[in-house]
């Protein structure tokens, strides 16, 4: 039981505030999907909307993909360096994207608005989308062999993009003139303009019905009640230091050097610290993962490991500490490419879950493939048209107690869908054999790890230019408590006179036709000691040709 | 003339919607559904209208029923030993989906386990290329395996879905025919049959929902013409579909993928009527029962139209009335969490126990109880007096909830009902975003037996100015039925650029789709009458994955028109996704085709007109808003075209009880609808 006083909200508005923020978040969002150009936005869901407290801290936020959780933070408090609130004025918004000073990677443009109330600022609505172009070496502007951040695209530091509600021609005019695709560019930022609009709107509404001081009290309540619980859940983690490390395959570059992510996090009472020292140096490639990306990945793999029905907010960070050494992968010195880090985002977050297993291991799964190999397919029709096709393929997740990995699927934050064969078949001279999973990649265990994916490919006509860009080639899933490690993946090339060539994670290829490239995703690991698996599971496996049979 | 007959079998009540073709009266009524005996039902109820009404079977010139006996067998998990046929070397479609994961923030999601599982796939050799040429014929060895296959585990039905058969179904057919003369015994489901839309997924695992439910709907089916031909109804049965039209129950047999939301699109198709008829330009159903709150958008007085809708964890892909759940409904029940905070639902008392208030044995206080507690409820017997009311043990039940929240049992009430609230409010406000609609232009079209309870409380949270409780909102589902048009889709998919090249498999297209539409309207539903057909096209710019299904006129077809068709869907793409680029290609995926005939349509009689003011036949306390208000208590049989009120009032009547808060004012419209209208 837990009275409340009469000096603070009470607890029922709190609960219909708290709604409220999530369905203006919810409706920021969908303006910013329904309004947005960019195919990214609209087929990955690659776009956040968020609202934030004066103090930078997040209210609430609609993101589709964890890995967006919680990277407006250092936009917005980057923005507040260069333009306190006192200074900000009704009508006025802000623009950056630049990795250094507190961005993601330069697709990701964010744009933040102050929303007023008595004529002074109460709150900030913030949204961000990965933009189809910003310039740089390659279209699309993730140039997988970049080297410097030079080459990814346009930088830009906080800067005002409206001012008292007139949009910065300059500004505009020469970011214009720096992206492919200059009107699908603007149209994409008129719509995050839509979407902080509606934020903005929607909670001038809600203080005038409740007061502005009052709503400002319940945005502390909320965010301090996450919070306790937050510290709560953490608390119920036994106290100690808990290591664990992985490795990237390569940074698509120096194609034979792995690259290490360790952690060591420490439970203290209530409090997360997670010291990424042992991580390899920022590489060459463009692999390496601003704070804000790392920051992502300790927030979702907390929140994830404590209670993911805690409602996420500012509150929810408060008790996450992070020590990232700098020049390392998880903080590059400039001018270190970053376009490629979600794989990295991805696995730093499997790291922190695989080292926080070993205190609640009833709570980690075994790891996760998280693989999400993508594949490019760029040729010409019989027609003599062009074409590029884009294939997105997951991998095995890891077992836990009491449940096999799950086959094919999405893990560590991101979340998209793969193409039909029938639409691929339609959209390129390209053949699809075979589409299986595959039998025995998931890593042995009292539970079996997810199974990964066999698909085969025929080149029907033209000259292709075939990029694949894979993970755990080299290192394997790994199993938790006796459980066996996950198969790796591995891909071939097969010549259509007859050769041959098993082909490293990152690479680019030319095909020709008659040439076919198999591909098998990895698998998930396993959980506990496969001696002690069920019977009828073993012999549910068996029927159902999940493991191989022998 | 006779009487036409409309039913709604629900989980807990099966409800009546009787309409006299002399009088044009409209009756009602309740009974409690027998899950365990279907048809049973059906034979009470019209037992019960005859004693009433004196309606005897063999008067009766129409019966539609809607029934949830398909999304019911999904969720429970009772349907076919099902098996599938694929091609070889794309057996684990089902298991591989589309890669997403449920809920990404958990790491124990987990993907519902596919209704035929891999044991029970089985590859044929074969391919069919993406023109619809044979690359490999059908090897019939490999059929004769997988039907050993299929007799090894077990199986009773084989759902066939081969890649490309959208475009060529010649091998499907093929399969079948030697699976049934090789094993007459198994059912045979063609996905191409099904739907035949591109994309392999999406056609396969709707095919699979259909023919996992086939055999318990095709004998539930069956047994409820039994019922209707012992009770000496002579009428042929309909049943509700998911896309809002009706078709015989004899089809419904085999083709249950069209019934598999039967009940709630009727729903909706009642309160589509009802938004024609107040000629509110916009609206929102909201439909309340005792264990879910489901809403859907109205525009025009037309339901909106959407395929991958959820049965239980399944999509299916065909045209489905859109209707979105946001809830649980009635029976919610409140509970306090660890951190002193009201949460309720998604726990639900249903219909057994119940809410605490009916006395059935539940002692959790539900959105239900929370309503007799601060006055609105309790005042009438409820539902046909099935239910007896027992305030005291709502207040009880809420007596427990009240001390943990250290507040008053009508504050917590009163509580109980704003969290509930709150929570329809941010599911309604993803789905009216999402569609780019403002609340405050929707008009809310409140039923089910708890909708109008709790229409005035979500209105206010979404600043809606008018509810509408229509005539017989406890109903409403089997009302729809009533009116609902003889109803069929068509689909093709063609997948060209919109070009001179386009035109000539266009129009060839549509002219066998209409021919299927005829085949089908005339010959297996028997319909005589004129038909309308409605053509529409899903089309998109290349490159994109994502189509709008674009209206066309069937001039444009005629006259190869592309230019019309592609200005309609440039304006389209501008008013869905605020831009459109007119100087794009444009693709054409699927053409698609409605064919609707209408039985005759009921006249219902006019409400009788107002005669003098409406008197309250009594007053009564009740508490929102922190205090204490003196409601009117109106019965609604009392209350004729014209008359007005102010709220707070409680308006009972046999199937629900409207509660009607301070600051709205009412009225009665002429087709006897309350209007309720939002003051300030």
């Amino acid at each position: 039981m837990m009275p409340h006083h009469n000096d603070l909200p009470d607890p029922i508005t709190v609960e219909v505030v708290r709604n409220k923020l999530e369905g203006i978040a919810n409706e920021m969002q969908s303006t910013l999907f329904r309004s947005s150009f960019s195919p990214i936005v609209k087929e990955g869901l690659d776009a956040s909307a968020s609202l934030f407290t004066l103090e930078g801290e997040t209210l609430a936020q609609a993101i589709a993909i964890p890995i967006h959780l919680a990277t407006l933070i250092p936009v917005v408090r980057a923005i507040l360096d260069e333009f306190p609130a006192a200074t900000m004025v009704d009508g006025d918004v802000y623009i950056m994207n630049d990795p250094y000073l507190g961005g993601t990677h330069l697709p990701d443009i964010a744009l933040v608005m102050p929303i007023f109330h008595d004529g002074r600022p109460m709150a900030f609505s913030a949204a961000m989308t990965h933009h189809q172009d910003v310039g740089g070496m390659s279209p699309g502007s993730v140039p997988t062999n970049a080297t410097e951040i030079y080459q990814e695209g346009i930088r830009i530091p906080p800067l005002k993009f409206m001012d008292r509600g007139v949009v910065n021609d300059t500004l505009i005019k020469m970011l214009r003139l720096n992206v492919r695709m200059p009107d699908s560019f603007t149209g994409d930022l008129n719509a995050q303009i839509a979407a902080c609009e509606i934020g903005r709107r929607r909670l001038g509404e809600l203080a005038a019905r409740h007061g502005g001081a009052t709503l400002t009290g319940i945005f502390a309540d909320l965010l301090a009640r996450s919070e306790r619980m937050t510290r709560e859940a953490i608390r119920a983690i036994p106290d100690g230091r808990y290591g664990y490390h992985d490795f990237l395959d390569n940074d698509g570059i120096d194609l034979d050097t792995p690259i290490r992510i360790e952690v060591m996090v420490t439970i203290t009472d209530d409090t997360v610290h997670v010291d990424f020292t042992g991580t390899d140096r920022q590489v060459r490639g463009p692999f390496n993962c601003m704070p804000s990306g790392s920051h992502a990945a300790a927030y979702f793999a907390v929140h994830a490991m404590t209670d993911p029905d805690i409602p996420t907010n500012g509150g929810c960070f408060r008790p996450i500490s992070l020590h990232l050494p700098e020049g390392s992968l998880v903080n590059p010195r400039e001018p270190a490419p970053v376009n490629a880090r979600t794989s990295t985002i991805k696995r730093i977050s499997g790291c922190i879950v695989g080292a926080l297993g070993q205190a609640v291991p009833e709570r980690a799964p075994a790891d996760a493939a998280s693989e999400m190999l993508l594949l490019a397919f760029g040729g010409t029709r019989p027609d003599s048209s062009r074409y590029v096709i884009g294939e997105l393929i997951a991998s095995g997740s890891g077992a836990s107690d009491g449940m096999d990995g799950v086959d094919v699927i999405e893990t560590d934050g991101t979340n998209c869908m793969n193409l039909p064969v029938e639409a691929l078949e339609m959209d390129a001279p390209i053949r699809v054999h075979q589409t299986e999973l595959r039998s025995g990649s998931g890593g042995q265990g009292a539970f079996r790890g997810g199974l990964g994916l066999v698909r085969e490919y025929e080149i029907l006509s033209g000259e292709v230019v075939f990029t694949h860009r894979g993970e755990r080639h080299a290192y394997p899933a790994r199993g938790r408590l006796g459980g066996g490690a996950g198969a790796q993946a591995r891909s071939v090339i097969r010549r259509v006179d007859g050769t041959e060539q098993v082909i490293n994670s990152k690479t680019v290829e030319r095909l020709g036709p008659g040439d076919r490239v198999l591909v098998e995703t990895a698998g998930g690991g396993g959980y506990g000691d496969p001696e002690a698996r069920e019977p009828q599971a073993n012999a549910a496996d068996r029927a159902n040709r999940k493991t191989a049979s022998t | 003339m006779g009487y036409r007959v409309g039913v709604d079998i629900g989980g807990t009540f099966t409800d009546f919607c009787v309409f006299d073709e002399d009088s044009g009266a409209l009756e009602t009524l309740k009974v409690l559904s027998r899950p365990d005996q279907p048809g049973a039902e059906v034979t009470t109820g019209l037992a019960e209208i005859t004693a009433r009404h004196g309606v005897t079977p063999s008067a009766i010139s129409y019966f539609t029923h809607g029934t949830t006996v398909g999304v019911n067998t999904v969720i429970q998990r009772k349907g076919a030993v099902l098996c599938l046929f694929t091609t070889e070397n794309f057996e684990d479609v089902l298991e591989v989906a589309r890669l997403k994961m449920p809920d990404p923030y958990d790491l124990f999601s987990t993907r519902a386990e596919p209704l035929v599982t891999r044991d029970r796939v089985f590859g044929i050799t074969e391919r069919i290329l993406v023109d619809g040429s044979v690359d490999v014929p059908v090897d019939e060895a490999s059929v004769r395996r997988a039907i050993d296959g299929v007799r090894a585990v077990g199986g009773e039905a084989v759902v066939v879905a081969l890649l490309h058969a959208y475009r060529n179904a010649e091998h499907e057919r093929w399969v079948a025919s030697v699976i049934r003369a090789e094993a007459p015994e198994l059912d045979v489901i063609l996905a191409s049959a099904v739907w035949p839309v591109i994309r392999e997924y999406e056609r396969t695992v709707t095919a699979t929902v259909a023919g996992y439910v086939q055999p318990r709907v095709a004998q539930y089916l069956s047994a409820l013409q039994q019922a209707l031909s012992d009770a000496g109804v002579i009428a042929e049965a309909m049943i509700t579909k998911s896309n809002g039209g009706v078709m015989t129950a004899e089809i419904g047999k085999t083709d249950c993928a069209q019934m598999l939301l039967s009940g709630t699109a009727s729903g909706v198709i009642g309160a589509a009527s009802i938004a024609r008829g107040t000629g509110a330009p916009a609206a929102m159903s909201l439909d309340v029962g005792g264990t879910s709150a489901d809403v859907a958008i109205i525009i025009g007085g037309q339901p909106q139209y959407g395929v991958g809708e959820m049965i239980g964890e399944f999509p299916i892909h065909i045209p489905t009335v859109s209707v979105t759940s946001i809830g649980e409904g009635g029976g919610s029940i409140a509970w306090v969490d660890g951190h002193g905070m009201l949460k309720v639902g998604p726990e639900s008392a249903g219909s057994s126990p119940g809410p605490a208030c009916y006395g059935k044995g539940g002692e959790r206080a539900t959105i239900t109880d929370a309503l007799v507690v601060l006055g609105f409820l309790g005042r009438a017997a409820l539902g046909y007096s099935a239910v007896e009311m027992h305030p005291e043990l709502a207040r009880t039940a809420m007596a427990a909830i009240a001390v943990q929240l250290a507040m008053s049992v009508e504050a917590a009430a009163e509580a109980v009902v704003r969290v509930a609230v709150s929570g329809m409010y941010l599911e309604v406000s993803k789905l009216v975003s999402r569609r780019g609609i403002d609340p405050r232009e929707l008009s809310l079209i409140a039923f089910g037996g708890a909708g109008p309870m709790l229409a005035c409380w979500l209105a206010r949270e979404l600043s809606m100015r008018e509810v509408v409780v229509p005539r017989v909102p406890g109903v409403l589902s089997a009302f729809g039925g009533l009116i609902a048009d003889i109803k069929n889709d068509f689909i093709r998919t063609i997948y060209l650029d919109l070009d001179e090249a386009a035109i000539e498999p266009m129009q060839q297209g549509f002219g066998d789709l209409a021919r299927q539409a005829m085949v089908w309207i005339r010959d297996e539903q028997g319909f005589q009458e004129d038909v309308a057909m409605f053509p529409s096209a899903d089309i998109r710019y290349r490159g994109q994955s994502y189509e709008i299904d674009t209206p066309l006129e069937a001039t444009w077809i005629e006259e190869g028109d592309i230019q019309a068709i592609a200005g309609t869907f440039h304006n389209l793409h501008e008013q869905v996704y605020e831009h459109a680029d007119r100087a794009a290609k444009i693709q054409i995926i699927n053409l698609r085709l409605v064919v609707t005939g209408q039985p005759p349509k009921p006249a219902f009689a006019p409400a009788p007109k107002a005669s003098g003011s409406l008197v309250a036949s009594r007053q009564v306390e009740v508490f929102h808003d922190g205090e204490l208000h003196l409601a009117d208590i109106h019965a609604r049989v009392d209350m004729a075209a014209g008359h007005r009120f102010n709220g707070p009032a409680i308006i009972t009547q046999d199937d629900c009880t409207t509660c009607v808060l301070a600051g709205f004012s009412g009225v009665v419209d002429d087709a006897g609808n309350l209007i309720l209208t939002r003051k300030d």
